[in-house]
């Protein structure tokens, strides 16, 4: 039986206060069921994923007062989550294990009157142990090592700073056409360079955003998902790959990704190849996650990422629209669910100014880690084999 | 270099006693006869989770590097950055470091490094990595 998506809720997101992560989490459930046009007595199913708060968890049924539940889980593959979620999903409604299954995550890093860059800030003026002497000597940041990763494929392969800004203002292009984006000024490649270092050879805008807020789906069958208020979205296929690159000499840390496994595994499952992709949302934490996963999927050869960005086949209308919402670095942080939301949006076509061209296969990809844990989906409008 | 305060943890102190004696002093399992970093938790090739302290040579080679800016201080003035880096340690493990007495144009993939130690006032001594030579 395959499974499709059937409701999708977001809360406001941003800078979005005085809602716990379990209430904005409650919240974008029924947004999303509502969507469905299901009540909350219909879910037998629930998959919770939160960001760095902790919460919530899967006390979260009892908020929503769901009862009768047949599949609970807190899951948690930090960046690559939201497609191992949606996969989980999919094969507990293929199995049997459940019919109707919500997937949130919620987050809400942001206090007001407190920078962004703040948010995730650690720094003390002590620190223990060997751990704490990398800590102490500057490597304290994710930035750093997403930076590190960076300057190795610079090294590498001759990539550009200003290849990486091309996929910043692929990106910006887009977010300017979504009115659920937070930051829609135009920038330039310029703008780019002049922003300033968070760590080189990263500048502030080659960094996602920080936000509040949350996003759930309804993930149910393909059949009843066609009785219900909105198109359906179907699911044709789903990966995961996790490298385990060691720390240790012949080690590919930075320059290859799980893309590479998970998208394979994703690519045979959908019966499709990457030139059958229509348009890719990708988790882009940094505009460098961006580059390397193109290359491991297969749009380009390894070492051309850089190239391919600056081509403009990733802005509206280049070959491969990319991040069509503004993804992470431009319109809102919500880990998985940035990419995952915005390809629901595409595959109905409900994407207004932003909408790409062609949206019949959509890839969709989570990365969590440094870069260390990957998870794929493919979806479309129609159904697979159709 | 102000780094705060190092204290020992109980479970890396052999690596401090190392960097109190100009030694850098890292992971070895016996068994399989390979090295690791100061915090592996065991040998993933035989599943050793006793692994020994070893005496490393000091010598390594620049992996990938960034420069990390501290944000500027009122008076517009900007502390130098941090060149913080991943290097390849002569026996294979990488460790993250900081880099000392380089600037960014001087940095290339396997430029070769040399381990040397900081011994401050207060707190645990720590190892940096100088180019070679």
């Amino acid at each position: 039986m395959s499974a499709a998506i059937a409701g999708l809720g977001m809360t406001e997101l941003g800078r979005v206060y005085g809602r716990s992560p379990r209430r904005l989490a409650a919240d974008a459930v029924r947004l999303a069921a509502a969507d469905a046009g299901l009540g909350l007595s219909d879910l037998d199913g629930l998959l919770v994923s939160h960001g760095m708060g902790g919460s919530p968890g899967i006390e979260l049924a009892g908020t929503l007062g769901l009862r009768d539940l047949r599949l609970l889980t807190q899951m948690n593959a930090f960046g690559a989550t939201a497609g191992a979620m949606v996969a989980h999903a999919a094969m507990a409604v293929a199995s049997g294990t459940a019919t109707t299954v919500a997937c949130v995550f919620a987050d809400a890093p942001l206090k007001p009157k407190q920078s962004a860059g703040s948010a995730y800030d650690r720094s003390a003026r002590e620190w223990y142990g060997y751990g704490g002497m990398t800590a102490a000597l500057g490597l304290r940041s994710v930035n750093s090592f997403y930076a590190l990763a960076a300057r190795r494929h610079m090294s590498r392969y001759g990539t550009t700073s200003e290849q990486l800004g091309a996929i910043a203002v692929s990106t910006r292009e887009w977010a300017a056409r979504n009115p659920l984006a937070q930051m829609r000024e135009p920038i330039t490649i310029a703008d780019h360079q002049a922003s300033r270092w968070v760590s080189e050879p990263l500048h502030l805008l080659d960094c996602c955003l920080v936000s509040n807020g949350a996003i759930a789906v309804i993930v149910t069958s393909a059949d009843r998902a066609r009785d219900l208020a909105r198109p359906p979205v179907h699911l044709w296929g789903w990966g995961q790959g996790h490298p385990g690159h060691r720390r240790e000499r012949g080690s590919g840390f930075g320059l290859t990704t799980g893309a590479a496994s998970s998208g394979a595994t994703a690519m045979k499952m959908a019966g499709i190849t990457p030139s059958d992709v229509d348009v890719c949302e990708l988790y882009d934490c940094y505009t460098y996650t961006v580059l390397v996963s193109l290359e491991d999927y297969g749009f380009c050869a390894k070492g051309e990422g850089g190239a391919f960005a600056a081509s403009g086949a990733l802005g509206p209308g280049g070959s491969l629209p990319t991040n069509t919402g503004g993804g992470q670095l431009s319109a809102y942080y919500m880990w998985g669910f940035t990419p995952l939301s915005e390809a629901v949006i595409q595959a109905r076509g409900d994407g207004g100014e932003r909408q790409a061209p062609r949206s019949d296969v959509v890839l969709v990809s989570g990365n969590g880690g440094i870069l260390d844990h990957h998870s794929t989906l493919i979806v479309s409008p129609h159904p697979k084999g159709a | 270099m102000d780094i705060g305060v190092l204290r020992r943890d109980g479970r890396t102190d052999p690596f401090f006693d190392g960097t109190a004696a100009g030694r850098l002093v890292i992971r070895r399992c016996e068994a399989c006869e390979r090295w690791y970093a100061p915090d592996a938790g065991g040998c993933p090739e035989c599943g050793e989770e006793d692994l020994a302290w070893a005496d490393a040579s000091g010598e390594a080679t620049l992996v990938t590097w960034t420069a990390v800016h501290g944000r500027p201080a009122e008076d517009g003035t900007a502390p130098p950055p941090a060149h913080l880096a991943l290097v390849e340690l002569a026996e294979g493990p990488w460790m993250y470091a900081r880099l000392d007495g380089v600037s960014g144009g001087d940095l290339r993939e396997g430029l070769p490094l040399r381990a040397c130690f900081e011994h401050p006032d207060e707190g645990e001594s720590y190892v940096l990595f100088r180019p070679a030579g």
